[in-house]
């Protein structure tokens, strides 16, 4: 729906649910009322509402009485996974809850109910296991029922993790018609259990579009009042508040906030332009009624005073047609307090860091196959860990934002995509910028990315204008629009800028904001068409100048193909940056490029008090110490050997690449590397070197074997592979260190391990044993509860290939365990599978098994 | 809460990596005082706890009837009330140690080994801190009992943190196999009795890991 201006209309407004300048009133604490009514401590309030569904009406009818002008359904832990063994099922719960709130909103015309949805009680990947499309699905049920039931609208509550706030907005939007309002908990730090944060909330929940965002429960009105005004800089959606009762007494529980104080300290709230108030833990109608009324008499104090000053009518029976005027708190300088306090400010993010575009942001540039055959290796291999070590590689480097291109023949590229964002937003907290040609993989990247993303990118070509702008406008995702045209680059600054102008228009008009739309204005070789730089800067200034868009490019392809390259890509990058570019894509482990942004920050103003440039160069020293690398002084004679036993990175690595003028990478690894770690193993037998020094050890040696990876995928030559190799920790565990002690050292024995990583489904490691013809399989355990879903893995291996044989090692298994269960051997450390390797593959080095 | 990891628990941290008195260079003591530091940024330690009433019968309150085995009633035995607590040092230790496995794997483990530490100082402190409180009225408290040890099963965890709301109050969850998450956390129940506790040690003979402890096999224990 659209107002007379053309502006789109909130749904919650066009539906009638709140009212523009009106302070909407929720309901109060249900929990404690349920316990207050008989339901016992432990008991499942959605079971206790099933079965006594006139005391939750009675309870609803209280809050309405008290002034609820929206009250929320009994449903808040009504899902699949916390009604398990429960007795009564999803449907039911639902049906039977919204049906008992209707009943009680009949009272008095106007009341709504809200479906209220609470978060399922298990962490979504990374820190838990459940998956993004488990919770999805989760919620998607829940929600059509909802609707079905009759709700007025959704309301998502008590979130913690903005991941699985996202899995539930999605739901609502994508599968009803009911407006959304999506309220998170925040800790006194401003920060969630999970590490959300509030401008990240805003930002991410208002992309996806939500209706509503505000906070519930956490703490008392007095502790979230600095997080709305925190919040209303991000967003220009209405604002909901439900704070508990001030904070709990440690030991009683009970909060310090009586009703009287608590309905004075939510007025703070009105000057952020909040449009629906209500309580959480602690409060009950006496709360909600004490809430109403002094609002109510705020507004008539004030409402007296404009009246003496001769100031405006405040009365407007249009917008407040059922409820007599008398009953309500209605103000509609809210509308303006609203619109004149609030700021938006505007960036990029992850759920728990905010990249805001307010000056010069670096890109890195560094995960993609293009150009490079280790980083294509990686990706065909399902290597997320190199990758995610590249993707820390930049980040230390100082990279601001991650772009994330998966594009190599032979791939699935939509599930490469959901792969290596879920792997490196695991590791990292960078917002992303999802790059492909192929619309699929974008949506599936921007999907599984847990923030806002910029998508890399659309043209002038309507055909891809038409496709990608819905997905961006969908996903509340950034857009890069590349200043050319089906028609091809324009040679001139105009028709760029003409391209930009136009990408602009198409953007808006798909509903996407103008700070969400950059352009890049090509970067072109100049060793090929000189007057082609000129034209890239003449373009940047225009269309920073004239369209006010933030502005990308891709650097360093300027110094293509001459001599000194680096000096080229930096005096252009200055430039540029000097013409308005303020997202620069660049390798930002070339340390000359990113003194240049350090140096250019500073002279701009963008540093201020040169603190960022300070910290870089007076810090340099302290933070190569840091870095985790042990230094050492290399000897010229030091041998690859004992680089390895110290455990010494970087001279391993070395003394590799000096050997390998002389020797074969078979040599070198037979010869060598492998001699070293059977003398580490020996040791660490022996108790003469503990864990630690083991693992340090095997580290050292991993750099010499990615020098030779990365040789052999340059010459496009097999890798060398003692055979290949399934890990898996299993189903349910998550404990997956030990199964990473044991990779790391097998991979320095030359196997290919295919890591499939931690609680891994029985069928994924049987599609790899089948599909990656694998004889060998570890898998690993350290909960007792877990050892049964290992066996019930080895079992479903064996069914299909017999002759496979499967070791299995974790704190809990011992060798007759591990025989009962069915596996083939068992492993008591990092060192014993070595051995049980050495039996399953007996023969030398053979290429690429 | 503000514990951190001190010098002197490097000893701790040392014994969790199964070190026995192997050389060891200045190097990996710096990189293990590297670890010490990364966990004492990341943790956030927060916890919980409730008192309940044993029944005049001795039996368990009826919202801690999820309580089951032998071992506990033997460990409860005479209590008047009983203390469950739970403690995490939050997902920052989380996020730190996952990234420290792609990066470098070693520092995962010292640092796993650091987080183990220090959530047993976390809880320790609690502990101390229930006890100079209940001296003053004259009552004492048995050693924390973890779901886990002798026969009480880890699968009451769920009914465990929902009873003390630590999802919402700590970020404490649990996983459908029953494992917390964050993974660096505790919860244990406490009796509290009129008369005083003798020194109690779970010992190795009470511990579900005897077979497959991974202290014993390097010939320490893990001290409970």
């Amino acid at each position: 729906m659209e107002d007379s201006a053309g502006n789109i209309i909130n749904p919650l407004i066009s539906k009638g649910i709140i009212k523009p300048g009106k302070i909407s009133i929720l309901d109060g604490g249900m929990g404690t009322m349920l316990l207050a009514a008989g339901m016992k401590a432990g008991e499942h309030p959605e079971v206790f509402a099933f079965n006594n569904p006139g005391i939750v009406e009675d309870i609803h009818k209280k809050y309405i009485e008290a002034g609820s002008d929206i009250i929320y359904s009994c449903t808040f832990g009504a899902n699949e996974k916390k009604l398990k063994g429960c007795g009564i099922t999803t449907l039911q719960a639902v049906l039977s809850a919204v049906k008992t709130a209707k009943k009680a909103a009949s009272l008095k015309e106007g009341v709504k109910v809200a479906l209220d949805v609470g978060p399922i009680g298990e962490l979504l990947e990374p820190l838990g296991t459940l998956s993004f499309d488990e919770a999805y699905n989760i919620y998607k049920e829940v929600m059509s029922i909802g609707e079905e039931a009759g709700a007025d609208l959704i309301v998502v509550e008590t979130f913690t993790d903005l991941y699985d706030a996202k899995a539930a907005l999605l739901a609502a939007k994508e599968n009803t018609s009911l407006p959304v309002v999506v309220t998170m908990s925040f800790e006194s730090g401003g920060r969630t259990f999970t590490g959300t944060t509030i401008p990240s909330m805003a930002t991410v929940l208002t992309g996806l579009g939500a209706d509503a965002i505000g906070f519930n429960c956490s703490l008392g009105p007095k502790e979230i009042l600095k997080f709305a005004e925190e919040l209303v800089q991000w967003t220009d959606l209405p604002v909901v508040i439900k704070p508990n009762a001030g904070l709990p007494d440690p030991v009683t529980g009970k909060y310090n906030l009586n009703a009287s104080d608590y309905a004075s300290d939510m007025l703070a709230f009105k000057k952020f332009g909040v449009s629906m108030m209500g309580g959480c833990c602690g409060t009950d109608p006496e709360y909600i009624n004490k809430l109403r009324l002094s609002l109510k008499c705020e507004r008539d104090a004030r409402n007296a005073a404009d009246i003496k000053t001769a100031g405006m009518d405040s009365s407007d029976s249009d917008l407040n047609s059922s409820i007599s005027i008398n009953d309500r708190d209605y103000d509609e300088n809210i509308l303006e307090n609203y619109k004149s306090t609030r700021k938006i400010r505007y960036g990029v993010c992850s759920s728990s860091k905010m990249v805001e575009l307010n000056k010069v942001r670096v890109i890195g540039e560094r995960l993609n196959p293009t150009g490079k055959p280790r980083f294509a290796q990686a990706l065909l291999e399902h290597d997320m860990d190199y990758i995610s070590r590249m993707a820390i590689e930049q980040e230390e480097s100082g990279a601001q934002i991650l772009d994330v291109n998966v594009g190599v023949p032979g791939a699935d590229e939509p599930s490469l995509m959901i792969e290596t964002v879920k792997a490196i937003q695991g590791i990292t907290s960078l917002p992303l910028q999802i790059d492909s040609s192929n619309p699929a993989a974008i949506e599936a990247g921007l999907r599984a990315f847990n923030g806002k993303a910029i998508i890399n990118s659309v043209n002038a070509d309507d055909e891809r204008l038409d496709l990608i702008l819905p997905i961006a406008k969908k996903y509340g995702a950034a857009v890069i629009g590349l200043s050319l045209s089906e028609r091809g680059v324009p040679q001139t600054a105009q028709e760029r800028f003409d391209n930009a102008v136009y990408i602009l228009k198409k953007a808006i008009e798909y509903g996407l904001k103008k700070e969400d739309v950059f352009i890049d204005c090509l970067t072109l070789t100049v060793s090929a068409q000189q007057e082609q730089a000129v034209q890239t800067l003449n373009a940047l200034r225009k269309v920073k100048s004239e369209l006010g868009l933030h502005c990308v490019l891709g650097v360093s392809n300027i110094s293509f193909g001459l001599p000194e390259r680096s000096h080229i890509t930096e005096s252009f990058l200055v430039q540029a940056m000097c013409c308005g570019l303020d997202l620069p894509i660049i390798n930002p482990n070339v340390s000359s490029l990113m003194d240049a942004v350090y140096s250019y920050k500073v002279l701009s103003g963008e540093d201020e008090n040169c603190s960022d440039y300070i910290m870089r160069f007076s810090a340099n020293k302290e933070s190569k110490e840091i870095s985790g690398d042990i230094k050492c002084d290399v000897h010229a004679d030091m041998t690859i050997e004992e680089a390895v036993l110290k455990g010494l990175k970087v001279q391993t690595r070395e003394i590799a690449a000096k050997l390998l003028e002389s020797m074969s990478e078979n040599d070198l690894i037979n010869n060598k590397l492998i001699p070293a770690l059977d003398i580490v193993g020996d040791k660490y037998e022996k108790q003469i070197i503990f864990l630690p020094q083991l693992i340090n050890s095997a580290n050292a040696a991993c750099e010499a074997f990615e020098l030779i990876k990365e040789r052999l995928a340059k010459s496009n030559t097999q890798g060398v592979s003692k055979g290949k190799i399934v890990l898996a920790t299993v189903k349910g565990d998550i404990h997956d260190i030990g199964k990473n002690i044991v990779k790391i050292i097998l991979e320095n024995y030359g196997y290919r391990i295919i890591d499939l990583g931690r609680d891994v489904p029985i069928e994924n490691v049987v599609k790899a044993v089948i599909e990656e013809k694998v004889n060998l399989v570890g898998l690993s355990a350290l909960m007792t509860t877990t050892l049964p879903s290992m066996k019930e893995t080895i079992e479903a291996v064996k069914a299909v290939s017999p002759e496979c044989k499967i070791w299995v090692g974790g704190a809990v298994l011992t060798p007759d365990y591990a025989m009962e269960i069915g596996a083939d051997y068992y492993a008591k450390d990092a060192r014993a599978s070595v051995d049980i390797a050495k039996l399953s593959f007996p023969e030398t080095i053979e290429d690429n098994l | 809460m503000e514990i951190l990891l001190k010098a002197e628990d490097k000893s701790e941290i040392l014994r969790f990596l199964e070190y026995r008195g192997q050389e060891m260079d200045e190097e990996l003591s710096k990189q293990i005082d590297r670890c010490m530091e990364i966990i004492n940024t990341a943790a956030e330690p927060a916890y919980i706890s409730r008192e309940f009433d044993m029944k005049p019968d001795g039996s368990y309150p009826d919202e801690c009837s999820f309580l089951n085995g032998n071992d506990i009633k033997k460990h409860l035995l005479g209590c008047k009330k009983i203390i469950l607590m739970a403690a995490t040092l939050g997902a920052g230790v989380e996020n730190a140690i996952r990234r420290a496995q792609i990066k470098n794997v070693s520092d995962a483990v010292i640092m796993d080994s650091c987080a183990s530490v220090l959530i047993e100082a976390v809880c320790d402190t609690i502990d101390a801190m229930f006890r100079a409180e209940y001296e003053q009225q004259k009552l004492f408290l048995t050693m924390r009992y973890s779901p886990g040890y002798g026969d009480l099963p880890i699968s009451i965890q769920k009914d465990f943190i929902y009873l003390l709301d630590t999802v919402r109050r700590i970020g404490l969850n649990v996983s459908s196999s029953g494992i917390m998450i964050p993974r660096k956390s505790v919860t244990a129940i406490i009796g509290v009795s009129e008369t005083e506790r003798k020194a109690e040690k779970l010992g190795c003979a009470g511990c579900n890991l005897i077979k497959a402890c991974r202290f014993l096999r390097r010939g320490v224990t893990c001290g409970r």
